[in-house]
């Protein structure tokens, strides 16, 4: 549902254009010295029928004009052809066109299709002609073709109004009652009044416990186009998952029913539920490890694998992994190090935590953070302030078990987001020196940090006003009283002015405020809330935080965002509407509350089931960065420098991330590598479904991918290279893996669990055995085989979309 | 870039050449295409002609007010005025027009073309679904009535969206123009290769309905994709690998998994722009015109000269190029950042005409300019935040130099003003501006009007910036 939704209006451009092919004619160029002076006894006819169309009560149909040739001509046969109206009208009832038509030597037949629009009006019948002049290499036997609209409409059967429900989902609460709101949409709006039974069913949900059940009658008046329906929800603190009842419509009068005609009202459990218990010994059971330690984690380990099968259940471990002591932070390796200049350093202390760190969640998450609240070296301004970058970095590694509020005036106020979005010495209105403050940050912590740029239902699905539109969040006029709420920062201990910006300041520290640049004006917030005048800049940044982060579009907001970057890139409503129940409530009345809403995220059933219940559409595409990850952990990566093992150097491939298209803090621009709503043109595009991910999936990028990652295997591992032999790089760890070669079945099942989380098909693995099979090198056997079984794997588009 | 690469190149290329002849259609290798009939085919384009046009995407937003502007010192003043402490000397302009108006002394090369006739400045132009007067303006926001004004005006990405989708009333729109007149131009190609590229990472523009540019780096070589082929001749093992790769890639693609089998087209279009542009940038021609490799923009240019180049070796009568640089939204620093920014635009577009000169191509190549939005007369103390309407620059052999459309008001709170900050309501439509560009590569007018059906709202439809 919300991927149909967010397309009603995202695509409605793309699905008009593509619904309105309009002619069929040849590419062929025109003969540059072509006349018109062929009349000699070969010259073909030209030919044309008339024909007719039923023209349907809405959407564009095509009228088929089929010209023909009495024989196949030598030469390029053109003929101009237009329309002209006759009792049709032009643009209302059929989309005007012209131009010429040409045939090939050889053809003989040719269509031209004009466009029929739709509606529901009664006509009489409708004609219109089409008319061919200018025929070159060929003469005209009929220079005219009629072309009926059937109307279907009249005046004794008007059309029938089709009823349309959708599903919905509500979060039950603690206590009381909340209102699941379904609306019923009659299409087009009736001439008559259209009444329709309708009724609950109970499912999973029972009414009197979960649900008030309703039993009536609905009305909707002539010429209204939609009607509400009411189902009182009732709250509690029961540990239980989702639940759903089913409304069900029956006996219109005056309109149709749908082709299903029930609507799921679903019920969020937002009180946590127990998790799924571990079954030991079970192939399935690893392999759902493996699964689920791919989304939580930076890749699965047979290490970790083996750890959270010894535990009761997925929870046990998410809890210790909350508990689990941070990895050392950024800033004093850069510090030590690298220094302001080199950004190598910063990135080689995030691979060796993304490797080795043992609090892999946390770190996980952080990154998955890092893609929602950008900044990014590749701006100049940043280049070099490694310092500053690495510090923002560790402040998101420690923001991410924390509370998104805290996050967000910390992300507010740290020198590097000062300078990326421009809020540092950001100051008030000055008419003398006609300037005013900067948007820029306003701007973006709304649209990219918390909002986004339209109204949210609570399951992520955008509300949609009277004229179908979505309905926006802010306006410019907000943007400007935002912008007002941010003045006056500057760096701690700095001076007032442009070269306090480009010399050496704290870029490590909070900025701090200074009162007399800070505007003092009463501003209007979203909501309706006001912020008096005369407050200091840290109270009203204090509370124009507070008004963002109580806007209920940031649970959902933030929720599928977070989804998107750990499980998958098409959350149903239902699993988006439950991780944002954890984020408005953790249970204990705390919003934002971030370990709350990556629970839900890991635990849900969707992200748990996923892969079963919608095998077509459910994972993501591997993030680049995240491939490497996950070659290096499962091969328990050696990093050699040759020189300072103290250092983690992920040199062997100098400054190689830039060849991805991806970089810890590199994103081009403060939009990220990719947007949430990228949909590539093919399968997914023609299924509605959004792969953010396929954005930088560009082909220079995955040739790279592909050609460092034959480099790593091939090339960078202890068993065909000596680690003492100097070279520097990250080598992978392969000896277990080619004492398992001896039996290919049993290297085919360990790389499956540990690469695919099992998800192999019996094909890929056979196909894979019997070109292993065939390499024979002697006491090299075994090292190729597992050289070549990992490469093929790690390559092939089944294991880049994870699952 | 990847110094552990040990393919026999010389083999390979034998095979690429083959490769060009027939194999799959490369250009368009997913999805409906089988399936659906092109829905703009009436395009045509003749035996001789050649054509390549090149979008120059200025990223965040040019304050172009401040690239081309009065110089009659009554009108200076006036914008003078407006502008405050963001104001160019007039001192630092160089007029052109008899000195009705200048470009900044940073594009003095782009100048000297707009002397020799290869350059239009359209001017005060901007993302419009309708012909808009500040009042219309006004009382559209203030009753919330948005179906006359574009939605997410000043928000980056939907800017650039609405630039790249020519669907004004759809910021959210994911097919852009410059996919959709590739599509109508495919069938002037005799070759099934790639015709529609970018140097700049994937973009909007070039999203069509079937297709995606083949996005290439700058700079680098393009390396084959291991694994794909036998890495030597008669070299049993990696044969077998490379049959069993190029099998799970055929596999992937018709995997009832749509993103694998999303992933499975992916991989197989990197494969084949490995094979089929490898050896096109391995041969490139030897051109002597000085470019600075320093430069964002000259070096991804120099790219496309490149491509444009091997048009005939590629079969290709029809191409379209992105190419972007960021960096333009300053909202701070602007004064030094705008002035090194232009620098870099003048010199890279500068480089890229003599270079195509030498190459005896100017004629047949079209060069413009675009950007998120004009910026703010106002200043925030230190830059200029998002506007709307701003001047854009069209080069090439075929561009009947001179200026095009009017000079704003520069008055804060003016007629020209869609509030009183200085965000200035542009008098030329975006799709105004793209219908000529697409007509002019040979796009029919009734694809046209199907690419940009909002044009039907202007009485203008083409601005007739080429000769």
């Amino acid at each position: 549902m919300i991927r149909r939704s967010i397309l009603q209006f995202l695509l409605v451009a793309t699905l008009a254009l593509a619904g309105c092919d309009s002619w069929e004619v040849s590419y062929d160029s025109p003969d540059a010295d072509n006349g018109n002076s062929n009349s000699g006894e070969n010259t073909p006819e030209i030919t044309v029928n008339d024909n007719s169309v039923v023209e349907g009560d809405s959407g564009r149909k095509a009228l088929e004009f089929t010209v023909r040739l009495s024989a196949s001509a030598s030469q390029t046969v053109s003929v101009d052809y237009t329309l002209n109206a006759v009792e049709a009208t032009e643009d209302t009832d059929y989309a005007h066109t012209s131009g010429q038509l040409q045939m090939r030597s050889g053809e003989t037949s040719k269509a031209i299709e004009v466009e029929i629009i739709g509606d529901t009006e009664v006509e009489s019948g409708e004609t219109f002609e089409l008319v061919l002049s200018n025929p070159v290499n060929a003469s005209l036997k009929d220079s005219k073709a009629t072309g009926t609209i059937i109307d279907d409409d009249s005046s004794s059967n008007p059309p029938t109004p089709t009823l349309k429900i959708d599903d919905r989902a509500v979060n039950e609460g603690d206590s009381g009652q909340t209102n699941l709101v379904f609306t019923v949409e009659v299409d087009p709006p009736a001439t008559e009044v259209v009444t329709v039974d309708y009724r609950t069913q109970n499912a999973t949900a029972a009414s009197g416990d979960d649900f008030d059940a309703v039993d009536g009658t609905l009305s909707i008046p002539a010429g209204e186009s939609s009607a509400t329906i009411e189902v009182a929800v009732s709250g509690d603190t029961v540990e239980e998952g989702s639940e759903y009842f089913t409304l069900i419509l029956s006996n219109p009068e005056n309109a149709t029913l749908p082709s299903d005609p029930t609507a799921k009202g679903t019920i969020v459990g937002d009180d946590q539920a127990a998790p799924p218990p571990l079954d030991p010994g079970d192939d399935a059971t690893t392999a759902e490890a493996a699964r689920f330690l791919t989304q939580a984690t930076f890749g699965p380990t047979q290490s970790d694998i083996n750890a959270l099968l010894a535990m009761d259940n997925l929870e046990e471990w998410v809890d210790k992994q909350f508990n689990e002591p941070m990895s050392p932070r950024h800033y004093p390796y850069v510090d030590t190090y690298g220094g302001d200049s080199k950004k190598d350093f910063r990135h080689d202390i995030w691979w060796k935590n993304a490797i080795q760190g043992k609090d892999q969640l946390r770190q996980r998450v952080a990154f998955a953070l890092s893609q929602i609240f950008v900044v990014s070296d590749v701006d100049y301004t940043l280049k070099n302030s490694q310092r500053g970058m690495a510090d923002y970095y560790d402040m998101l590694v420690e923001g991410a078990f924390g509370n998104y509020r805290d996050l967000l005036e910390k992300v507010t106020l740290h020198p590097v987001m000062g300078i990326y979005l421009s809020m540092v010495q950001n100051e008030k209105a000055d008419e003398v020196r006609n300037i005013r403050p900067d948007e820029n940050y306003a701007r973006e912590v709304l649209q990219l940090f918390s909002l986004g740029l339209y109204e949210l239902n609570q399951d992520g699905t955008p509300k949609i006003g009277v004229d179908g539109r979505p309905l926006p969040t802010y306006r410019q006029a907000d943007i400007e009283e935002f912008a007002k709420v941010f003045t006056g920062w500057n760096f701690k201990g700095a001076s007032w002015g442009q070269e306090a910006i480009e010399s050496d300041t704290n870029r490590v520290d909070p900025m701090e405020p200074w009162q007399e640049y800070h505007d003092m004006g009463e501003k209007y917030l979203l909501n309706s809330a006001t912020l008096p005048a005369g407050q200091s800049a840290e109270i009203d940044l204090k509370q124009g935080l507070d008004n963002i982060f109580n806007h209920p579009n940031v649970g959902p907001f933030i929720s599928r965002m977070l989804i998107q970057r750990l499980v998958t890139s098409n959350p149903t409503p239902g699993y988006v509407a439950r991780v944002a129940a954890h984020f408005n409530n953790n249970g204990q009345g705390v919003r934002g509350d971030l370990k709350a809403v990556v629970k839900a995220i890991l635990l849900d059933e969707e992200a748990r089931e996923g892969h079963l219940t919608m095998p077509t559409t459910f994972g993501k595409l591997r993030e680049p960065l995240l491939r490497f990850t996950h070659l290096w952990r499962a091969f328990d990566a050696i990093p050699r420098d040759g020189v300072n093992d103290e250092q983690f150097y992920v040199k062997g491939i100098s400054g190689f991330e830039d060849e991805l298209g991806q970089g810890p803090l590199r994103s081009p621009s403060v939009f990220n590598f990719y947007l949430p709503e990228y949909i590539p043109p093919g399968v997914l595009q023609d299924s509605d479904l959004f792969g953010p991910e396929f954005q930088i999936a560009t082909e220079g990028n995955l040739v790279n991918t592909n050609n460092i990652i034959h480099t790593l295997i091939y090339s960078l591992n202890n068993v065909n290279k000596s680690l003492n032999s100097g070279t520097a790089g990250t080598f992978l760890d392969l000896e277990a893996e080619e004492a398992m070669a001896t039996n290919l079945d049993t290297l085919l099942d360990h790389l499956n669990i540990l690469l695919m989380s099992g998800s192999m098909s019996s094909e890929f693995k056979q196909s894979l055995k019997a070109h292993l099979s065939t390499i024979s090198a002697g006491n090299e056997t075994a090292i190729k085989q597992v050289e070549d079984a990992i490469f093929m794997i790690v390559t092939s588009p089944q294991y880049l979309i994870q699952q | 870039m990847n110094k552990y690469v040990n393919i026999n190149r010389r083999r390979f290329l034998q095979r690429a050449l083959m490769a060009t002849a027939g194999g799959a259609t490369l250009a368009a290798t997913q999805g409906k295409l089988q399936l659906m009939k092109s829905a703009l085919a009436a395009s045509t384009c003749s035996a001789s002609d050649e054509k390549s046009l090149v979008c120059v995407f200025l990223l965040g937003g040019n304050d172009s007010f401040n690239m081309f502007m009065p110089y009659e010192q009554t009108a200076y003043d006036q914008y003078a005025d407006a502008r405050g402490d963001l104001a160019v000397p007039r001192s630092e302009i160089l007029s052109v027009n008899n000195g009705d108006a200048g470009f900044r002394q940073e594009l003095a090369g782009v100048r000297d073309l707009y002397n020799e006739g290869a350059v239009s400045v359209v001017q005060n132009m901007g993302v419009l679904i309708q012909p808009l007067t500040r009042a219309e303006y006004l009382d559209a926001v203030a009753s919330r009535d948005l179906s006359k004004v574009p939605e997410g005006l000043f928000a980056h990405n939907h800017a650039q969206k609405l630039w790249q989708t020519s669907a004004g009333t759809v910021a959210g729109s994911s097919t852009g123009w410059g996919g959709q007149v590739a599509e109508a131009l495919a069938g002037c190609n005799t070759s099934d290769n790639p015709y529609s590229f970018s140097v700049a990472g994937n973009n909007t523009w070039q999203t069509g309905r079937t297709t995606l540019p083949m996005v290439l780096h700058p700079s680098r070589s393009i390396d084959l994709m291991e694994g794909y082929e036998a890495e030597l001749d008669n070299d049993d093992w990696s044969d077998s690998r490379a049959a069993l790769m190029n099998q799970l890639l055929q596999q992937a693609k018709t995997d009832t998994q749509f993103l694998a089998q999303q992933a499975g087209y992916t991989v197989e279009r990197a494969k084949l722009s490995s094979e089929r542009l490898g050896n096109i940038l391995d041969n490139t021609p030897i051109i002597n015109t000085p470019y600075d490799p320093d430069n964002k923009l000259a070096v991804q240019l120099r790219r496309v000269a490149e491509l444009v180049h091997a048009r005939n070796t590629l079969g290709l009568k029809r191409q379209i190029f992105f190419v972007a640089v960021g960096g333009w939204d300053t909202h701070t620093g602007q004064k030094s950042r705008h002035s090194g920014l232009l620098q870099m635009l003048n010199d890279g577009l500068y480089s890229f005409y003599r270079t195509l000169q030498e190459l005896n191509l100017e004629n047949t190549v079209t060069t413009f300019t675009a950007s998120d939005f004009g910026r703010t007369l106002t200043s925030n103390g230190n830059g200029t935040d998002h506007g709307w309407g701003g001047h854009n620059l069209v080069i090439g052999g075929s561009v009947k130099g001179g200026t095009y459309g009017t000079m704003p008001e520069f008055e804060i709170g003016g007629v020209d003003d869609g509030g009183n900050k200085g965000r200035i309501i542009p008098t030329i439509s975006v799709n105004q501006y793209s219908a000529t560009l697409a007509r002019w590569i040979g796009v029919s007018e009734t694809d046209i009007e199907n690419i940009f059906p909002d044009l039907a709202n202007f009485a203008s439809k083409d601005l007739s910036f080429f000769a």
